[in-house]
């Protein structure tokens, strides 16, 4: 099998030593990091967000085929930005003011990143104004996260600060979290929405066509 | 018929004169901001008190459940001797351990005791021995349990409900742990995750031994639970739920049975459609909260399909209709569960978890209000 075969293999499995070892063997025969994220990475990160989505997947084997995927990158991560690989776009991610949920957030965020984007995460119970301040240049994308109900309204307050700041301009506005539908993002003036972070991936990448 | 019988009835498949109602407890109360809004309505003037710090949630008063018409009555466990409730002031917000030594944080922006520390996130199963567990037979958990049961089921007017899931073992173990790092323990470090199940379980059956030991004669029900179901499917796998799970639901469920006639109810949001067969197989009498907005959780199907086995308990959606809807949507969800899964008993109404700070108290009365109109035998079904 070759290194990239292995690394599409063990990050499905969620073998992480492996897919260290089969990306520092990748890079020593030779395989640039852009051919190892390209070929390797990224299809099974869309996989694994496929496999989610169809019910093959559960919680668990979603977390650690993102830690697979993570241990990858951190490897990969310096060899891209040496090599003058530019990330396909910049994503601002955060769970909004008043919730600490992260996990949902911390799996979108691996999954974007493993799909090509760089990305910045805020963390949680982050305000409007905490958003607006990290929106530079060159951010494409801003996702916002929230698991409570009572929490919802901190959304739109967040991208009604993003409009006010006169930031919005070219930048999408994507949100999920458990209670959040596609009319509430309509609703609070989101461009999108995703159920789950396979679906955020291939939402993002469509904000960039 | 007086609320006892009512709820008895029902939890025995057998229509009553109308489809009871729950509130109080632990996964089944309401938020302190939305109960003193109920309070306000309805012209009662008190304040209301936090009960379960966590949550932020109160124990309804007995005037407030008279007025909703509310068939159930509470028996909580007690605060252990060892363990206060004295949260500090930090830059971050109040922050406290459990007796567990979980640590939780309420930032000023959060209606809520968030879990921010878990103790055993780089624990190792030898570990686990040397760990301060909390002590079972602390007699602070079962101060007062037994005069208040006892009172209760003398009264004979509402039924008798033993409030004991002590936070789950199920879920106690992942706060431990930290619930990304135990999930993924279920596939790469499963010795782990059986030794700390079994450990968090063993406790947890001690304390239902002592709890039932002084208690169990007089309860209707006692609540377990453990959140298996997500958005759209199980948390983990079916394989995964048999392996880690179920062994133990039927393990402390024997135990429960053998210790007290009461019925088991077993607290799971999410989708859990595929579990329920299991849940029958290992006892569980009582499925809650029947998260209606969460795939595969229409309730008039699963009526259909489990409905002489097992009976639903919740089935108010509190994603949506509870907090963003109307009166009406609030009074037209009320019928349409009472119309899909009220033949035959089997139904207990209430919201979807607890009633959250963001729900208008006109709603809360509308789902009570409209729950004794909608929810009198006999009801012209929908199935």
């Amino acid at each position: 099998m070759d290194y990239i075969q292995s690394i599409y293999k063990n990050i499905l499995e969620g073998n992480v030593e492996e897919v260290l070892s089969n990306v520092k063997q990748a890079i020593d025969a030779g395989l640039g990091a852009e051919t190892i994220l390209k070929e390797g990475m990224i299809p099974a990160m869309d996989e694994v967000g496929k496999l989610f989505e169809e019910g093959e997947f559960f919680v668990p084997e979603m977390l650690i085929a993102a830690k697979a995927m993570q241990a990858g990158m951190q490897i990969l991560k310096p060899l891209l930005i040496e090599a003058d690989v530019e990330p396909i776009g910049k994503v601002i991610l955060g769970t909004v003011r008043g919730d600490l949920h992260d996990i949902g957030k911390n799996l979108v965020g691996t999954m974007l990143e493993g799909s090509g984007f760089e990305v910045l995460d805020l963390g949680v119970d982050i305000g409007p104004e905490t958003f607006v301040e990290a929106i530079t240049e060159d951010v494409d994308i801003v996702g916002l996260s929230a698991l409570l109900t009572t929490t919802m309204p901190a959304m739109e307050e967040t991208i009604k600060a993003i409009d006010a700041s006169g930031l919005r301009g070219n930048i999408k506005i994507m949100v999920g979290g458990a209670p959040i539908t596609a009319d509430y993002a309509k609703e609070i003036g989101a461009d999108g929405y995703a159920p789950d972070a396979g679906q955020a991936t291939i939402l993002a990448k469509s904000f960039l066509d | 018929m007086n609320s006892k019988v009512r709820l008895l009835t029902t939890l025995e498949h057998n229509e009553p004169d109308r489809v009871p109602l729950d509130l109080g407890g632990w996964v089944t109360t309401i938020s302190v901001k939305t109960y003193q809004q109920l309070l306000n309505l309805l012209g009662i003037k008190r304040e209301a008190q936090v009960f379960d710090w966590l949550r932020q949630n109160v124990n309804p008063d007995d005037d407030v459940l008279q007025r909703l018409g509310v068939d159930t009555r509470y028996v909580h466990l007690g605060q252990p001797h060892s363990w206060s409730f004295k949260p500090e002031a930090t830059s971050k917000g109040m922050y406290i351990k459990d007796e567990w030594g979980c640590g939780f944080l309420m930032p000023e922006t959060s209606l809520y005791y968030n879990l921010v520390e878990s103790p055993l996130r780089n624990a190792t199963i030898e570990d686990l021995d040397d760990y301060p567990w909390p002590d079972p037979n602390d007699e602070g958990y079962i101060y007062g349990v037994e005069a208040r049961a006892r009172s209760l089921a003398e009264e004979g007017q509402y039924g008798v409900i033993g409030n004991f899931a002590w936070e789950s073992w199920f879920e106690r173990a992942w706060k431990l742990r930290a619930m990304d790092v135990f999930y993924m323990d279920m596939i790469a470090n499963k010795d782990f995750v059986h030794a700390l199940l079994d450990k968090t379980l063993s406790l947890h059956m001690a304390l239902l031994e002592n709890v039932l030991e002084v208690c169990g004669a007089y309860l209707d029900v006692v609540i377990q639970g453990g959140d298996l179901g997500g958005q759209k499917n199980t948390l983990m796998s079916l394989d995964a739920y048999r392996e880690f799970i179920k062994p133990r639901q039927e393990k402390s469920i024997r135990l429960i049975k053998e210790k007290t006639k009461a019925k088991v109810f077993w607290h799971s949001c999410g989708a859990v459609s595929s579990l329920i067969h299991d849940f029958i197989e290992v006892g569980i009498d009582i499925l809650n909260p029947v998260q209606v907005s969460a795939k595969g959780m229409d309730v008039s199907a699963l009526k259909k399909q489990y409905g002489n086995n097992i009976v639903f308990w919740g089935g108010i959606d509190s994603q949506h209709v509870l907090p963003h809807g109307k009166v009406q949507d609030v009074e037209a969800a009320v019928k349409n569960l009472c119309e899909s899964a009220g033949a035959n008993g089997g139904l207990v109404i209430c919201a979807v978890h607890n009633i959250q700070a963001d729900v208008p108290s006109e709603n809360v009365l509308a789902l009570y209000d409209s729950a004794h109109d909608f929810g009198r035998y006999p009801i012209g079904f929908n199935q």
